[in-house]
Formats: C-alpha cells, structure tokens, sequence
C-alpha cells in the first residue's frame, strides 16, 4: 500500500533549473517555475486515470553551460540522459514514465519490471540507471537507455517502500520496516537497521564520504570505506522522530544514533550535507500538518534526547477580518549557496507559491504571514510581455518640491505635541505658568490682543481648527506681533507647526507669513535652545527653501531687466543729450517756441521743425504718444523723465 | 563575440540571446521552431517552450535559416562567416558546409532545385545580389560552391526578396522600385513609386500574385503579371505605420501582415474580410506560418516569439532578455539607463525592460521572469515617420535595490522638449505577503532636471532606517530616509527628504557610500566629497588638480574587502584611486573610462575604455590583473559582477582569481549581454554517441492508425474512390433502369440505403487520414478521440459481420460499381484491418515509433 508521502508526488529540480515537479491525484504532472511562480508545462499521461503516479524523481539535468569542465569527465550517455531533462514517474500500475522537460513529452516508458505499486525511483547518474521499488517486494535497476530491466531481485517480504543510493553508487539502502544496506555488485544484504515500527517513508543520507587524498570519488575502490561510518536519516509513516542511524560495518549497534522530534509525521525531508566534517549539518522536514522544522546538528556519535528543531516555520494568511487560515508548505529545499537558504513551497497544489528564506534571519518560531495563492486570480499567460503589475500599498505617499518632508512632520509633530506637555517636568511647567502670568499681566494694555493670545493658546492646545482659523486670519501687524509676544514659550513650536501646515495647505494664506515673521523675530533665541529644532523646522525650511527656490531666479531676472533697460535708456540719453543740447540752447533763445511747438503738436502739423523729426526716429520703441509727452517735459527735466520710463517698463515687466 | 585578441579568454554569449533577429522558421512537423540567436540557431520544442538544441559551429552572425524542402530534418543555415551550413537539426549535427566565398545576408530554398539554393551575398563594392549557388552530392564535409549571378541590386534583408510559384518568377524590392525577373523568360518588369517605400514583399504560393508592404501602411496585390496588359493593382489598406512583414498561409487563402501597431491582420485572400489579434504587446517584426498553416509563429521586436493558431490563440511563447526598442533610448548613447543591477532577493538580473517596466532575469537558467510595470502607463504605438512629433515615452532612468533587497527605487523621467521636465523618484517596498513590490512613497521632481545618480546606503544594523542618497544636475544631493508615519488611524511608513547638500553650486554627478554605509561620497564636477551621511558634514574635499582640463567626475566607487578605503573616480581621461586613509591620491592612469564596476564580493574592479578594452585591476595597485583589448566593437554600455550560482564548491582552480566569485557580465551597444569565460575547448565536445531510445507504448490513436495505414496500403487498388454524391451510382442506376424491369422500393431500399452508409465512412476515414498527417497535437483533440473511438466500435461490429460472410472474398476483382460487390469490398478491408491488426501486434513497432 502506498504511504500518502508528498515527497513522492512533490519534487524540486535540482538547483540549476528552478523548477517544481509536482504530479496531482489525478496523475497529471506539472511544473511550476519557481523564480516567477508560473506554470511552466502541463503533461497528462495518456494512462492517467488508470495508472496514476505514484512517485516522481528529477533525473540529471542539462548542465548550465558554462561548467563545461564537469562535462568532459561524465559520459557520453550522461550528456544523452542530461539533454533532456528527464523526470521518472512511477505509477500504481508499476509502469514507469521518463518524461522529457525539454520535449515537453514522454521519452521513454519502463514496462516489465513491477506489476504493482511503484513506490520509490532513484537515478543512478553515472551508471545510466534508475532503481525503483515497488509494492510486489522487489528492487529493480533499469537500464534507461535501452529502457531494459537490468536486474531485479526480492528485497523483502513486505513491499518496499524506499530506496535511497550510497554515495558512489555501490550501495541501496531499502526500507519497508526494516532498513537494508544492500551491496549492490553481490546483491546481498551488508546490513540491517531495526527500530521503526511503522512503514519507513523517506531515507537518505546525511553526510558526504570524507575526501579521500586525491580528491577524486571514482577512486575509491570498495564500498566499505564509501559508506562505512556514514549517517543516514529515515522517517516513518504515523511516526513523529526522525532517526539518525550510522553504518558500522564491525559494530554490532543496529539501534538509532539520535532522532530528531517532529509534531506530525514527515512528508518532505532535504538535508544540506556539511562540506567539511566539523560543519553542521541541516536538516529540513516538512510535516504533515505543514511546519517546516529546521534542524541543525553536527553527527558525531550518540545522543540519548532528540533533538529539537532550529527553527519552525509555518505560513498562514493575514488574520484581519477573517480568520487566518493555515498555509501547508509543500516542500522545502536546500540551496546550495554560502549561507543557507530555502526554496520552500507552500499553498495548495493548484496553485503553489514560491519564496527563498534565509536561515539567519528566522526566529526559533516564525509565522510568515502570506496571501493564499490561490486566492489570486489565476491568470493565463497570454502576454507574451509577462507583464506583473505591482501593487500600490495601503497608502501611498505623494512627495512634491516643498513637500519633500512634509508626511514625516505631521506625524511626528503630532506625537510631539501630545508628549511635549506631558514630558514637561513640574519646575518646568510651573516656570511656564508663571511666565504665562507675567505675560498676560503685562499684556493687560491691549486687551484684544490678550484675548487672540488666549484664544491662539486655547486653539493650539486643543487643535481646534475653528478657533486657528480666526487667529490666523486676522491681519493687524502688530495684533499679530502682540499675541505672538504673549503666547507661552512651549507652544511656539506647535504655532509654527501650525503655521508651516496651514502654509503647506491652500493658498492665499497671506497672513500666515506674517505669523511666521512674528515668531521668528520674537522667539529666534528660544527656538535655538531646542534640541530638535533641526528635524522641527526641517520642513519649514525645505518649504521655503522651495519657495525661495525661484526667487533668485526672479530677481536675477529683474536685474538683468533693469540693466538692460537701464543700458537702452542711458543709450537714448546720451543721444538725447547730445541732440538736445542744441534744443536746450534753443529753448534759450526764445521760451515762445515751446508754446509754438505745443500748438504744432495740437494741430498735428510739426512742418517746420526738423530736429523733431529726428527724435522721434530715434526712438522707434516708445509708442507716438509717450514719445510726445517726453518730448514736451524733455525740455525741463531729462534725467527725471528716463527714469520714470524705466520704472515704468520694469513694474509693466 | 568579435575574437579574442587574449586568446585565454573568450567573449561568449551566455544569457540572453536575440532571438528576433531574422524570421523565425517552423520544422514541416511543426514541432520545433529555429531561430537565428546571433552566432548560433536554437531549437525550440512547441510543447514545451523549451531549447532542445544549440546549433553551434558558424563563426559570424547568422542571417537566415531555412528547411530543406527535400529532406526535412535538414535545414540550411546562412552566415555572414561566407558559409551556408547544412545541418540535421532534431540531432544538432552539422553535415556540411558550403563555403560561398562572399558574406550571405539572405537564403531561399525552392522545391523545385534539388541541389541548387538563392542567396544574397553583399560583393566587394558593397552591393547586394542575388546568386544561385548549386552543389553536386561530393564528398567532403566543406564544399566550394558556384555561384551564377541571378540578380543585382537587390536589398540585403530577406524580406525584400520573394519567389513566386514554382520559382517562376522573383520579385524584389528596394526603396522605390519593385523588381520582377521572370526566370524563364529572363525579362524584368520594373514598377516605381517614387513617393512611397518598399516594406517587404512575398509571393502567392500558387498564383501569380505579389503581395507588397509599403511604408505609409498599405499593402499592394500585383497580379496579372505575366500578361501584356497592365498590370492589376489591389490595395489593401488598414496599417497606419509602415508594414513589418507580409506572408501568405501555405495554400493561399489568407495573407497575414503585421506591424508596428502590435496587431496582427489575416486578410482574406480576394476578398475584403479581414480578422485581427490586436494587443500583442509590442510591435512586430516578423511573421511565419507553419508548413501546414495551422500555426503563425510573430516575432515582437521585444525579443519574443509568439506561436498563434488560426483560431487566435496563443499556444506558446519563447521569450528572451526582453530588447529596448523605443526610438528616444535607441538614438540615445545608452539603451539601457538603469544598468544591470542584481536583485538580492532573487538573485536574478534586473534591467530596462519593456518601455516603463524593469524586467527581472535569470541568468543562470537564461530565463526571463517578469517585466514590472513601474510607470503604469500604456504603451502607445508611434506615430507616422513623417508625422512630428514622435511619441515620447516616460522612461526608467535610474534604479536602485537596498542591500536585502527590501526596497526599490526607481527615477523615471519623460522629457519631450516641450513641456517641463516630468521626474518621479519612487520608492517601492517589497510586500512579502504579496511577494511583489508596492509603490509607497512618490516623490515628483525630486530634483531639478535630471537625478544622475540613486544609491541605498549598505547598512551594518538593522536599527537605522534605509536611506538612500540621489544626486542631481541642479547640484544638489539629497538623503531619503524611510520614516514612520504611523497615526491612531492606520500604520504606515513613508520615505522622506532628510538633508539637502550643495557644493559650490556644481552639478552632482555621481554618489557612493563605502562598503559599511559610514562614508558618502559625492562628485561635484571636478571635485569629490566626503560626507558623513548621517549628519551631512563635510569631511573632505579631494579635487582633481592634475588634470589639465576641466574635466569633470563621471563616476565615483568604494573598494571593497581589504580595499575599502580606496575610493576610485573616473573622468573622460582619468582613472584616479584615492586612500581615505591618508586623504591622498594614490595612482592615477590615462584611460578614457566609459563603464566602472566593483565586485561586491571580492575586491576587484573592472572598466570598460569608450574603445572598449576591459582591465581588471585591484584599487590597490595599478598593475591590472588582466586585460582585453576591444571586446567588442560597439561600445560597452553597462556591466556587472554577477555572483556564480555554485560559490564555494570546489573546482574554481581552472578560473582566473577575479573571476572566482563573480562573472563579469556586460551590455553592448547592440543590446547583447555578453561574459568572459575561459577559452576551453568544449567546441570539440564530441556528439552524443548513444542517444535515448525512445520506447513508448503505442496509443490507442496510434494503433487504429497503423490498421488505417496498412488497410490501405493492402486494399488500394480494390478500394473504391468515391466521389461526388453519395449513393450516386446507385441513383444513377435506377434512373436507367427502366421503370418496369425495377423491383419493388421496398427492396432496393435497403441496398440504397446500405451504399449511403458505406460511403460516408470510407468518407471519414478519408478524413481521418488527414488528420493524422497534421501534427500529434491531434492527437490530443477530443474531437478526433472520439471519432476514433468511433470508428474502432464500427470495425468490430462489421468484423463480427465478417465472419458470416466469408462468400465474400471470391468478389475481390469484380466491378467497384456494382452495389453488392462495393459492399462486400468494404467488409473486406475491414477483415484485412484485422488481420494487419493481430500480426502488427506481433511484428515490431519501429516504423511506428518513426511516426509517432
């Protein structure tokens, strides 16, 4: 009888294809792309109802290209397994599937060595082989080439439920309740471990064969000095521990070295083997229940306690108005990187999400609290742009010049406000206080203005907006600079909150310059007392730094406006004065003419004047009317008149 | 790509290949799809969007890849290498070379030449033409080829050249003028349009018809053009924008054009209908259909590949390192403004995407993952040429990821010349529930003009909030710090300005904070700043004085590791390394810097020279660790250290030290992401000896098809042909039949009857031999499942039939027009299926395994 084991049905990729292979109870196999979340490829076996899978295994994948050194050393027939992308599928009719990623087909089918339930597969890499186990008691090694049964013998009197190979492929452990050591060239049983009461689920080996000298594994010649003193780690079904057994082949121990204690029977066990010998070892199990339980430990011998987990993970959603439900994680694995991360897979098998955990930033327990990702419409890709849209978050905050910090204040601000009368010590308040009273008494010459003061500090203190609003908007000065003068020291700082909000808000608050005027010039020296004037005032100041920003801009503009003009009127006046002198000495002469030529003007015949004539080509610019005028005072008043031209066009300007 | 001058290491293509380069092309099975990536071809599977293979071996870029239309598991593959190569692509074997002697541009293979093939080849004076290139089945896997000039003048792009039917005629366009040369004849017809331009021209696979795309959006119909007459103009017009790329579908009903608008146009042939697959995402380049017409494969201009069926529907999609394709960043000197940056949450690249979107991709499974939409505008197809003014699109100018790869910050600027300046500076947070990035915080016109530079500060602790630091041409740096927004309403944090710093009024070039975040640098023109960030006071003032001219600081980086106090600058001349330490300049060399990168994880440093040479060097010394000159020809455009996937295993001892941590990844000019590896010789790999065999049971489908095949196979010449009504003869016979020698109705209903019945199964059948011939994805077809089924549950009624009837096979040679012996002619080919069926059981299956 096949365990419900999810390991079985549930796959990541080895690491160079960031890849979940995943067959569903209906025996369909899908594979999900791990980096974006998608579907990557769908396969329906034509026999999917009737010989469902009963457990997949990821074959040797297609090297990236770049490690072409490791592609010299392998095989030819590797490189034709690693073309491909082979994943094996078991069914429950004991036919096994060899399903090409890269074709998007089957390859291959493997018939004629189970007629039962296939329960576990295990390639053989270098060999070109594939070992499966099945419910009718027997191991099988299949030749994938050639698709032939290799060689196939009774394991056992029980089905056999897992295998797992050595490392340097001369061993099989097998498990039904008892866990064998087979030699694989003998076909003979090395050893037996005892200790699981219940079907064994999962097996594999937790630690690397020590380096040998010259570093290469094909060297090693027996299989004793392979697997000899190695540790492996096996869950069973309905079992709560883990156990960790070592090889002994002289020992006669046949018990357990140490188990580790789950809450729910294992479903998807990953160990990340140390690389040197006194690393540690990590140890993910994914249970029933859907935690995650991260193990670290170092094997070195017995342990009489099992071990409790590391770390333990669990997703759920977010609780808010409904109830939070449970996330399961699917499946876990190991990356191999420096610093140990986690693929983990979690949500329901129609759709699962993917996401990378790093060890170091867990807690011993951690909640992730994450969207059901099968809540999220499931979309099909037919952008070809794979275009993801990002989301807004519950607020987003909108910066503009002289706004730049201006969320930040607020916040802060009104946390200050409300901590800043209680933070005060007594002396300080009564200091206030009494200031208060010498103010107020002082201020009895001008009652009105006492009253806006009350009123200001009654507003301020209870952020009555009504009230601010008929404080702010009067517009005396020296009302202004009055109350001002009167208000407490402590709620200058709120004032000029106050001031700097309402100078962020509408326009057309006139009044709250003034305001600010008033405060700076009468509480300057208070204000440089305070230790947090620089994150109080920042925004003001970056307000009317923006503000400002295209005043000197403006005014250089002025200035060059004004010399320009400035140049053209000296220009027309040294012209002036050097036609006009001669019209000075005329008008000398005889102060009739002037009278003459009003009446010339008047009848708008300047027939006997040529000099007139000149002028006024002179000044093409000046419209006839203006130039007229100017003629006529340019007789008394020169300098007067340009002037008044300039400052006329600069105020038109 | 271009050769390695080093000889140790080669410039390779690892990642990212365009794909849309050329036209894409089907296998006659419709199983695979080859595209021309630069110097190689990959084969991709249609079910499975995978590359199945690489085929490797041309030297130059690789302009066009054709079938042969004799043996289809060959295709033909033209380079600019002066080579055309024959290879069997389902292997990835290479059988042959044909050395042409002059670069090819274009290939076309007709059916009708067995052993000849067209190619445009550019001569020595720059131009193009036509040859015909023949070869006789020598020996030898490298074969000089003759050449016989066809015609001169002709464009270089395969799309500008077309061969009628039967290559009876060619028909080529350049700017102005289309060409049609009559191969028989050898007369040349000339037609002009002095004010319009030749898009691409093809041929009418029957008629003789030249369907032609021009520049203002219409699309011609010549026809008529082997009479004396006028020749007969249809237009066709629905494009706005000059047209992409026109075909016919392989039995000429319908004509597909595509275009810039992103729509895809099916017209139907003779008619005024016309069908449309709007939103396609992005322009389009080309367009392909299947050899059997059920697939069109587009290409986007975006580097993807889209397979479309005739129903519309998109089936599959083979998507690359998505291209920036928008004119204002094409014109610009660098396509890609953000750079490459690496996401430290997935490890994936992260660059310039579609227009407005980043895009995020795998490089170690060379896969693209998703383009994310960062301005939210949609994408306006552009004007007319002659139209003004073009489209402006808001583009993603700088981005930035905070060490955990928590936060995001993008600077996108839309600057049309006309209006003001539009910059946004936004922050995005990456919503780990969601697992997607949220926008939080946008700050409009964070900077006066355009912002140069955005960098987070690397933080130590987990106390301080993130800031980040932007720079801009109004001379103006200024931190952004994360604060909490947090009031009795709701939670929330926001991103604010914390400080503004000016130097002397210049303009900020460049900023960059030392490996522990507690030292900000930043580059006022010609002078470089040291900043504490937290307080923003100036520490110190290095200035380039040795420089001559005024030239200012482009960019400004951190050593790391055991160089962190070296603080390295870059001005069009210059490459300066200053000690923190000491506040001194430590060596400075004349180069002219275009691209400076710092691995983060090791304490080397790469620049890329305006000429393209790469030195690799430590801040500590400058003495380069190596060098390579012109690694390109155009120019580098941006680069990055990007860490290996397997650190820490063993085997790095073949690598050079620099590169033990990191590859060194960069952009071209050309958009072509290219790395550095070393020079192995795993060209030579050998071909797999020994491949997979493939033993598969034979499907339902697949076994009634071999009783179908070898029904026939048998029966050919006793099956009769029917057509035409049916029951025809039978009618025709009562009606020459005179009337009172008839028997009664009753009688000859039964017969009548039974002659409808027989033909329209033979009918199906007919039908169902077609649709075996289409593709294996029929298979799946439940329609063609259950007819299937069907038809078995006929075979075995009538086969129980058989039995009786065993008087039957004396009838074989009678006349197939008589009703009992056409009868009885039927039952027996299903007696012969029969028996074929148990003895297929029996024989071997390969030939089977051969279809299927």
């Amino acid at each position: 009888m096949a365990t419900n084991f999810a390991e079985r049905l549930c796959q990541f990729s080895p690491p160079s294809s960031d890849c979940l292979a995943r067959a569903s109870a209906d025996g369909r196999l899908q594979l999900w792309d791990t980096g974006s979340g998608a579907m990557r490829q769908e396969y329906t076996p034509s026999a999917h109802l009737s010989a469902t899978c009963s457990c997949l295994a990821w074959g040797p994948l297609r090297e990236a290209r770049n490690e072409h050194k490791k592609r010299k050393r392998k095989s030819d027939q590797m490189s034709a397994l690693s073309s491909l992308d082979i994943i094996a599928m078991g069914t429950t009719a004991g036919t096994i599937l060899l399903y090409s990623v890269v074709k998007g087909d089957l390859q291959s089918q493997l018939t004629g060595g189970h007629d039962d339930i296939v329960n576990c597969l295990c390639w053989h890499a270098e060999e070109n082989s594939l070992f499966s186990c099945s419910d009718d008691q027997h191991i099988v090694e299949w030749t994938v080439t050639t698709a032939q049964v290799k060689c196939k013998w009774k394991a056992d009197k029980g089905s056999v439920q897992t295998i797992s190979l050595g490392p340097g492929g001369k061993t099989l452990l097998s498990a039904a309740r008892i866990i064998k050591l087979w030699d694989l060239e003998k076909r003979e049983v090395l050893l037996t471990f005892t200790g699981h009461a219940s079907l064994v689920t999962s097996l594999l080996f937790a630690t690397l064969p020590p380096p040998p000298a010259n570093g290469r594994r094909k060297s090693v010649s027996n299989q004793e000095t392979t697997v000899d003193g190695l540790y492996f780690l096996s869950g069973a079904v309905h079992d709560r521990l883990m156990n960790a057994w070592q090889i002994k082949m002289k020992s006669k121990e046949k018990t357990a070295v140490v188990s580790f204690s789950l809450t729910e029977e294992p479903v998807y066990v990953d160990v990340l083997k140390p690389r040197q010998k006194d690393q540690p070892a990590h140890l993910a199990v994914v249970t029933r229940n859907g935690d995650l339980h991260i193990f670290k430990f170092i094997l070195n011998g017995r342990g009489k306690k099992p071990l409790t987990p590391q770390h333990t993970i669990q997703v759920a959603t977010q609780g808010g108005q409904a109830t939070p439900t449970p996330l399961p994680i699917i499946a876990a694995q190991f990356c191999p990187d420096l610093d140990t991360t986690l693929r983990i897979a979690y949500g329901t098998g129609l759709r699962p999400a993917f996401e990378r955990i790093q060890c170091s930033t867990l807690e011993k327990h951690t909640c992730l609290i994450r969207t059901d990702p099968g809540r999220s419409s499931i979309t099909l890709e037919e952008d070809a742009g794979k275009v993801k849209t990002p989301g807004k978050a519950k607020e987003v905050t909108v910066l503009a010049p002289g706004h730049m910090t201006h969320p930040a204040a607020p916040s802060s601000k009104k946390n200050k406000k409300k901590s800043t009368p209680k933070d005060l010590s007594i002396q300080e308040r009564l200091d206030v206080i009494t200031t208060d009273q010498g103010q107020t008494s002082g201020g009895d010459t001008t009652p009105r203005a006492d009253t806006l003061a009350v009123l200001l500090t009654q507003g301020l203190q209870s952020e009555d907006s009504d009230i601010l609003q008929r404080v702010f908007s009067s517009a005396n000065e020296t009302l202004i600079r009055n109350t001002v003068q009167r208000i407490p020291v402590s709620l200058v700082v709120p004032l000029l909150k106050e001031v700097t909000r309402r100078m962020h808000g509408r326009a057309g608050s006139g009044m709250t310059v003034q305001w600010l005027r008033a405060v700076l010039e009468t509480h300057t020296s208070y204000l440089m007392t305070c230790p947090d004037v620089v994150s109080n005032l920042g925004s003001l100041y970056e307000l009317l730094d923006s503000r400002v920003a295209t005043f000197s801009k403006l005014s250089r503009l002025q200035g060059k406006l004004k010399l320009v003009l400035s140049q053209t009127t000296a220009k027309d006046e040294q012209q002036w004065q050097f036609s006009s002198k001669p019209l000075l000495s005329y008008k000398d002469e005889s102060s009739d003419e002037q009278d003459d030529a009003m009446e010339d003007l008047l009848h708008g015949h300047p027939d006997s004047d040529e000099d007139w004539e000149e002028m006024s080509d002179m000044e093409t610019q000046e419209q006839d009317g203006e130039q007229e005028e100017e003629e006529e005072g340019s007789s008394q008043e020169e300098d007067g008149s340009s002037d008044e031209v300039s400052s006329e066009e600069s105020d038109d300007d | 790509m271009a050769a390695s001058m080093d000889g140790e290491m080669a410039i390779v293509q690892k990642a990212g290949a365009n794909l849309v380069s050329e036209r894409p092309v089907f296998s006659p099975d419709s199983r695979y799809v080859l595209c021309c990536c630069g110097f190689v071809v990959k084969v991709f599977s249609m079910s499975s969007g995978e590359c199945v293979r690489e085929l490797t071996g041309h030297k130059d870029f690789i302009t066009g890849v054709k079938i042969n239309p004799h043996n289809q598991f060959q295709a033909f593959t033209s380079s600019l290498d002066k080579t055309v190569k024959v290879w069997d692509y389902p292997d990835g074997k290479l059988l042959k070379t044909f050395s042409v002697g002059y670069p090819v541009h274009a290939l076309y293979l007709l059916k009708e030449e067995e052993d000849a093939g067209y190619a445009v080849i550019r001569n020595e004076d720059n131009t193009f033409s036509l040859v015909q290139f023949s070869w006789t089945n020598r020996k030898g896997h490298t074969i000089r080829v003759e050449t016989r000039e066809v015609l001169r003048g002709v464009s270089r792009h395969e799309k500008h050249l077309a061969f009628g039917p039967e290559g009876s005629f060619i028909a080529s366009v350049t700017r102005n003028k289309l060409t049609v040369l009559f191969t028989k004849s050898g007369k040349v017809k000339e037609f002009e349009r002095p004010r319009n331009e030749f898009q691409c021209v093809t041929c009418h696979p029957t008629d003789a018809c030249i369907a032609t795309g021009m520049q203002d959006g219409k699309i011609f119909l010549w026809r008529g053009l082997f009479q004396k007459k006028e020749v007969v103009r249809t237009i066709y017009h629905w494009h706005t924008l000059p047209v992409g790329d026109l075909t016919f579908s392989p039995e000429g009903t319908h004509l597909m054009s595509v275009g810039q608008e992103c729509v895809l146009v099916l017209w139907q042939y003779n008619t005024e209908k016309k069908d449309f697959l709007p939103r396609m995402g992005s322009p389009l380049c080309y367009i392909n259909s299947s050899p059997d017409g059920s697939l069109l494969a587009v290409s986007q201009v975006e580097n993807v590949v889209q397979i479309v069926t005739r129903s519309n529907k998109v089936v599959q999609v083979f998507q690359g390192l998505t291209r920036v394709h928008i004119p204002q960043l094409i014109r610009s000197t660098n396509p890609v403004p953000t750079g490459l940056l690496l996401d430290p949450r997935s490890q994936t690249l992260v660059l310039n995407g579609r227009p407005g979107h980043l895009q995020w991709y795998n490089l170690h499974t060379d896969r693209h993952l998703y383009n994310l939409d960062i301005v939210w505008q949609n994408f306006v197809s552009s004007r007319r040429p002659w139209e003004a003014p073009e489209v402006v699109y808001t583009e993603i100018e700088r981005t930035a990821f905070d060490q955990g790869g928590d936060w995001l910050a993008t600077v996108e600027r839309r600057a049309d010349g006309m209006m003001a300046e539009e910059v946004k500076l936004k922050f995005w947070s990456f919503n780990k529930e969601k697992q997607s990035f949220e926008l939080n915080t946008t700050v409009d016109c964070p900077h006066q003009g355009k912002v140069n530079t955005l960098v987070f500060q690397p933080h130590s602790d987990a106390d301080l909030p993130p800031t980040a630091v932007s720079a801009g041409d109004d001379g103006k740096f200024k931190t952004w710090t994360l604060i909490d927004d947090t009031d009795i309403y709701r939670e929330n944090v926001c991103w604010s300005c914390d400080s503004v710093g000016t130097y002397r009024d210049l303009e900020a070039k460049d900023a960059a904070f030392s490996e522990d975040g507690s030292l900000l640098a930043v580059a006022f023109g010609q002078s470089l700043t040291i900043w504490d960030p937290y307080t923003i006071d100036l520490k110190t003032t290095f200035c380039h004085t040795f420089c001559t001219e005024k030239e200012n600081i482009r960019q400004v980086k951190f050593g790391h590791g055991n160089c962190s106090h070296y603080l390295i600058t870059t001005t069009p001349s210059n490459l300066s390394v200053w000690n923190i330490l000491s506040c001194s300049l430590l060596w400075t060399v004349s180069c002219e810097c275009a691209v400076l990168v710092a691995d983060p994880l090791s304490e080397y440093m790469a620049v890329f020279s305006a000429t393209s040479d790469l030195t690799v060097f430590k801040p500590s010394s400058p003495e380069p660790v190596y060098t390579h000159n012109k690694v390109v020809q155009s120019s580098v455009v941006a680069a990055i250290f990007f860490p290996k996937q397997n650190q820490g295993s063993g085997e790095q001892a073949v690598e050079a030290p620099w590169q033990k941590w990191s590859e060194l990844y960069f952009m071209t000019y050309d958009q072509d992401l290219l790395t550095l590896q070393k020079d192995a010789p795993q060209q030579t790999r050998k071909d797999v000896t020994e491949e997979l065999e493939s033993h598969l049971p034979p499907t339902p489908f697949s076994m009634y098809l071999s009783q179908v095949r070898s029904g026939q196979q048998g029966e050919e010449s006793h099956a009769p042909v029917q057509h035409g009504t049916p029951g025809a003869v039978a009618v025709q016979q009562m009606l020459q039949t005179p009337a009172h020698v008839l028997p009664p109705v009753s009688t000859l209903c039964q017969s009548f009857l039974q002659m409808l019945l027989v033909s329209k199964s033979s009918a199906e059948r007919q039908d169902d031999e077609d649709m075996e011939s289409d593709s294996d994805e029929e298979e799946k077809n439940d329609q063609s499942e259950t007819s299937d089924s069907e038809m078995e549950d006929d075979g075995a009624t009538i086969d129980a039939s058989t039995a009786k009837q065993s008087t039957s096979q004396s009838e074989r040679g009678s006349s197939s027009h008589d009703q009992t012996s056409n009868q009885s002619a039927l039952d027996k080919i299903h007696l012969k299926e029969t028996e074929d069926f148990s003895s297929i059981k029996t024989s071997d299956l390969s030939w089977m395994k051969s279809i299927f």
